[in-house]
């Protein structure tokens, strides 16, 4: 359709006007003429038409115009343009009124002409662009038929082909069974015939044995014989008897009594153990009964207020079920009724409580649907958030276990000639003997510095006692020289030794005091010293004691601290 | 784990004694017995040609050596030494001898399996059962070895006989619906009996003491059915590994299947930890390295070290393929021990030979796996407590308890540790033995007994 409103063009449709009215002024008969003088009336005069008009009637053929446009006219149902005539062979006259009106009624129907002509063209136009389009659609319609029928040849073919396999494919399967059986049959005939060559051949084996039996056993092989130093005893201490005919039967007796204990011994071991096993079901659903029932006690008078009968019945059945059930007397008994009864009540309840459970469910799903928009949006953020949180610790935990592992593998990789269990402990037991040693060395090294201290503080005392014998030999000698200056006398001389001797002796005696209170000193600087390292130790325990029960905290503290005390009391008595 | 200084050993014939306080080993003719804490030789025993079979009695006072060339078993006395005695199959020939459990009788098996002969060592009475059946596993004694069961073969029919041990009477007879039976093997607790057919048919029947069949088993028909069987310590669990890969575990209440453990190539479940042996070789030192290098460095496992390292899921598991052409397949479960508290099921596919995989019974999943550099000899567990020790053949011994796994360097060059033992009772409450044993290609093998 668009086409064919692109073909209505004004330029071009008032071109194709020029080109008729071009054509129009070659043909020069006056019907022609008339016509073209039809077609051209919608365009405004112009100077071509006037000399056009001119041409047709000239001064001289106005009569014969006049008469052929009157036979026109009348063959076309005008009337005439002559008056009616009044007399024989009179001149006809020319009537102007019916002239005014022929030409009047002309250009009316012109008029019409041209609007028809103009309604013709546009339906010509529409149908033309009409056909155009149907043949348009008929063309593709029967390209489409085409492609269908090609398309149809080509599925049937296909099919055909399909068949074609299928056909040979059954036949193939067939063949195969019919190979399979005929394998089966060769198989089975085989087999038989297997067996029957293989008892066949058995028998002969028999016989040979038999005969080899005979051979080697009857001979009275000399060979065949028992070399013993000397009998040994049984080893349940008894002595062996000799079979009888007489003691044969009882001996058989014997057997099968002991036989038929064994398997009656094994028969009661397994009841035994069957019971105890139906014992331990029992009481798992004695429990789960009671668990089903302490459940669902709550729920029951919701359904009753809302005088929901079925499920109500059923649990004042099941409350009296209970009472009867929950004697003891009645577990003990294994007879069908008990065990119908606790069947039957266990099902009801759990047909109860799956009701239930499904009850939950719709009520937790219609909630959810109802109450998605406001509340749930703000309980999301916290779950991301707390899902955020987890996953944090679970990646440090990951990393931890990840680092735990390597330790655990570096220890397993240097010690994984021994054997697994014993070697983890011996793992564990080597690294705390380690501790141990790094503790003792430590320990030994404290000792050494303590006794270096200890030789450093005699030292001095050695050398402060030195250093004041001196000052006393200094001072004896100035005063033995101020004596001497003092004196004269011979006599006096003796005493001044005498009393030099006391001297001597005094000084003697602050010498070993000194060197007792060096000793003394350096024995008390030992828990001087020693004090600040257990009270750091004693610092440490109690961390480890908070650590570990932070409610013990203040007991366990003070008794420590009491022990402690009177560990010093003890160590200050000691020196 | 510590170890003795190495033993001669030939054709891995080695035993700690049922008590725990001796251990037995044989070089060529020679028997030595050593104390078991000490390692001090106690006994010393020549017989009279290469022992080929040692046992020790029940009590652990006396001491079988078959010497099965020459048609001979030679007994001997812990306590008098002076004591002995020797047994002579003559012509018949003999290629199987084991003691009854009360240690006073030994059954001696003819060639051909033509019969069982009963030497008493009380009395000078001979007892002979005939028509034994020459299978994977015909003889077997309940735990209290009040009974023996034994499978037999008469007129192209399988029989099971019960006797009673302590005067070779029989107690029951009764055919089995078998094509062939391949084996039968009491419940510890000595009241079922479990027989199997030959792997051409899965076919595993339990019989009572008194000879009524209690239920069959049959998990398909038609391939190849079962390999291997065994009884959970406590007799409540029975697994059948069969050549489909998986282990049937029957309950003792109803008969019936419980579960069913497939043994697939991949493991995908997180939950499952899987230990990989990784070997990382010493530092090479480029001016020591000799041409040629030195025999003790040749073999790559004397010279590395190895540890597990525990694999990452998924994992896969190198497995064999199967040569179709030929007679006993490597595929199926060849081997399977409970643990003694009966916790875990240890197994091993054929077709993967160097893994083993652990079980637990109590959840009835897969516990662990262990995957070897190499395929994977035996493994045994600790007779107290839940450990499980692997031989493959190496310088190593591997250990798995639940709480991880350690693989032991054994000392000394060219160790091969090809068996593994453990064994206590009695004696000491924390004293267990092990031992490993080292191949015979050598004429003098050793054994580290530790």
């Amino acid at each position: 359709m668009g086409d064919w409103m692109t073909v209505t063009d004004p330029g071009l449709s008032s071109e194709s006007k020029y080109i008729s009215q071009y054509t129009s002024e070659t043909k020069m008969s006056p019907s022609s003429l008339y016509s073209q003088q039809v077609l051209c009336s919608s365009i405004p005069l112009s100077k071509n038409v006037h000399s056009f008009f001119s041409a047709f009637c000239t001064e001289e053929n106005i009569e014969q115009s006049i008469s052929y446009l009157d036979q026109e006219l009348t063959t076309f149902g005008f009337p005439s343009l002559y008056e009616e005539s009044k007399g024989k062979e009179t001149k006809r006259e020319l009537n102007i009124v019916a002239v005014l009106n022929c030409m009047n009624e002309l250009l009316v129907l012109q008029r019409k002409n041209l609007l028809a002509q103009e309604n013709v063209e546009t339906q010509n136009l529409k149908l033309g662009s009409d056909m155009d389009h149907l043949q348009n659609c008929y063309a593709k319609l029967k390209e489409q038929l085409e492609t269908s029928r090609r398309e149809m040849i080509g599925l049937q073919e296909r099919d055909r082909q399909l068949q074609c396999k299928n056909r040979n494919l059954h036949q193939l399967l067939k063949n195969e069974k019919d190979e399979v059986q005929k394998l089966q049959n060769i198989i089975a005939s085989r087999a038989t015939q297997y067996n029957h060559d293989m008892k066949r051949k058995e028998r002969e084996y028999n016989k040979l044995k038999e005969r080899l039996h005979q051979l080697v056993m009857n001979k009275k092989d000399k060979k065949i014989a028992m070399e013993v130093l000397n009998y040994v005893g049984r080893a349940d201490g008894k002595r062996g008897s000799w079979r009888t005919g007489k003691t044969e039967a009882s001996f058989f007796l014997r057997n099968e009594d002991e036989m038929y204990k064994i398997l009656l011994n094994d028969y009661e071991y397994r009841q035994k153990q069957i019971l105890m096993e139906n014992a331990e079901l029992k009481k798992v659903l004695q429990q789960m009964k009671k668990e089903m029932i302490s459940l669902l006690s709550p729920q029951k008078q919701k359904p009753r207020e809302r005088a929901d009968d079925s499920t109500g019945t059923v649990i004042s059945d099941i409350e009296e079920d209970a009472g009867e059930l929950s004697r003891e007397s009645m577990w003990d008994l294994s007879c069908e009724t008990v065990r119908e009864q606790l069947t039957n009540s266990i099902r009801k309840q759990w047909r109860i409580l799956k009701s239930h459970v499904e009850k939950l469910d719709n009520q937790v799903s219609k909630v959810h649907v109802e109450g998605f928009n406001d509340e749930d949006v703000i309980s999301r953020q916290d779950h991301e958030q707390e899902t955020e949180k987890l996953e944090l610790e679970i990646q440090q935990c990951k990393e931890m276990i990840k680092t735990q592992q390597q330790l655990l593998q570096q220890q397993l990789a240097t010690a994984c000639d021994d054997d697994t269990t014993s070697l983890l402990r011996d793992c564990y037991l080597l690294e705390e003997k380690e501790r141990l040693k790094e503790e003792w060395s430590l320990f030994k090294e404290q000792k050494k510095n303590f006794e270096k201290e200890r030789r450093s503080f005699t030292e001095a005392a050695i050398r402060l006692g030195l250093e004041r014998k001196a000052f006393e030999e200094e001072r004896a000698s100035w005063l033995k020289q101020q004596f001497l200056n003092m004196t004269t006398f011979d006599h006096q001389n003796s005493e001044n030794v005498k009393l030099l001797s006391a001297f001597s002796g005094n000084f003697c005696q602050t010498r070993s005091c000194v060197s007792e209170h060096s000793s003394i000193s350096v024995l008390n600087t030992t828990p001087e010293e020693s004090k600040p390292n257990q009270v750091g130790r004693e610092c440490t325990n109690q961390k480890w004691s908070v650590a570990s029960r932070p409610d013990s905290q203040e007991g366990g503290y003070s008794g420590r601290s009491s022990t402690y005390a009177n560990s010093h009391v003890e160590k200050d008595d000691l020196p | 784990m510590n170890f003795s200084e190495v033993f001669k050993l030939s054709s891995l014939l080695c035993k700690f004694s049922p008590d725990g306080k001796y251990l037995a080993s044989c070089v060529q003719y020679r028997l030595v017995v050593r104390d078991a804490n000490t390692l001090q030789i106690c006994q010393l025993y020549t017989c009279l040609d290469q022992i080929q079979h040692v046992e020790w009695s029940a009590d652990s006072l006396f001491i079988l050596c078959a010497l099965y060339k020459r048609g001979l078993v030679q007994v001997w006395s812990l306590e008098q030494p002076e004591w002995h005695c020797k047994i002579d199959e003559g012509s018949a020939g003999l290629v199987a001898s084991c003691w009854s459990p009360d240690g006073r009788h030994i059954l001696n098996t003819t060639e051909f399996h033509l019969r069982i002969t009963v030497w008493s060592l009380c009395t000078k009475s001979v007892s002979y059962i005939k028509y034994p059946k020459a299978c994977q596993q015909g003889i077997t004694f309940t735990r209290d070895g009040r009974y023996l069961a034994l499978a037999e073969r008469r007129d192209c029919k399988d029989y099971v006989s019960i006797l009673v041990c302590s005067d070779w009477q029989l107690l029951r007879h009764f055919d089995t619906d078998t094509q062939d039976l391949a084996g039968i093997e009491w419940a510890p607790n000595g009241c079922v009996l479990a027989a199997w057919d030959s792997c051409l048919e899965y076919k595993i029947l339990l019989y009572s003491l008194d000879g009524r069949l209690l239920s069959t088993f049959c998990a398909y028909e038609w391939s190849l059915g079962i390999k291997s069987v065994a009884w959970s310590p406590s007799s409540q669990f029975l697994a059948v590994g069969s050549y489909d890969g998986k282990v049937r575990i029957l309950n003792h209440v109803t008969w019936k299947m419980i579960t069913e453990f497939g043994h697939p190539a991949t493991i995908n479940n997180p939950k499952i930890v899987v230990y990989k042996e990784a070997e990382k070789s010493p530092p090479l030192v480029l001016g020591r390295l000799a041409f040629p290098p030195p025999r003790a460095a040749a073999g790559p496992l004397s010279s590395t070290e190895s540890k597990y390292e525990v694999a990452s899921v998924p994992v896969s598991l190198q497995t064999l393929k199967p040569a179709p052409d030929r007679a006993n397949p490597r595929i199926g479960i060849g081997a399977m021990a409970f643990s003694p508290d009966s916790c875990f099921l240890a197994t091993r596919s054929d077709s993967v030979p160097t893994a083993v995989w652990i079980w637990d019974i109590q959840k009835l999943r897969l516990l662990a796996a262990l995957e070897q550099l190499s395929a994977v000899r035996c493994f045994q567990w600790d007779p107290r407590q839940a450990r499980l020790a692997i031989c493959t053949g190496g310088s190593k011994v591997y250990l798995w308890s639940p709480a991880g796994c350690v693989s032991v360097q054994v000392p000394g060059e060219d160790f091969k540790c090809l068996y593994y033992k453990t064994e206590s009772k009695g004696s000491g409450p924390r004293r267990s033995c092990e031992a490993a044993f080292r191949c015979g290609q050598a004429p003098a093998s050793e054994s580290r007994p530790c």
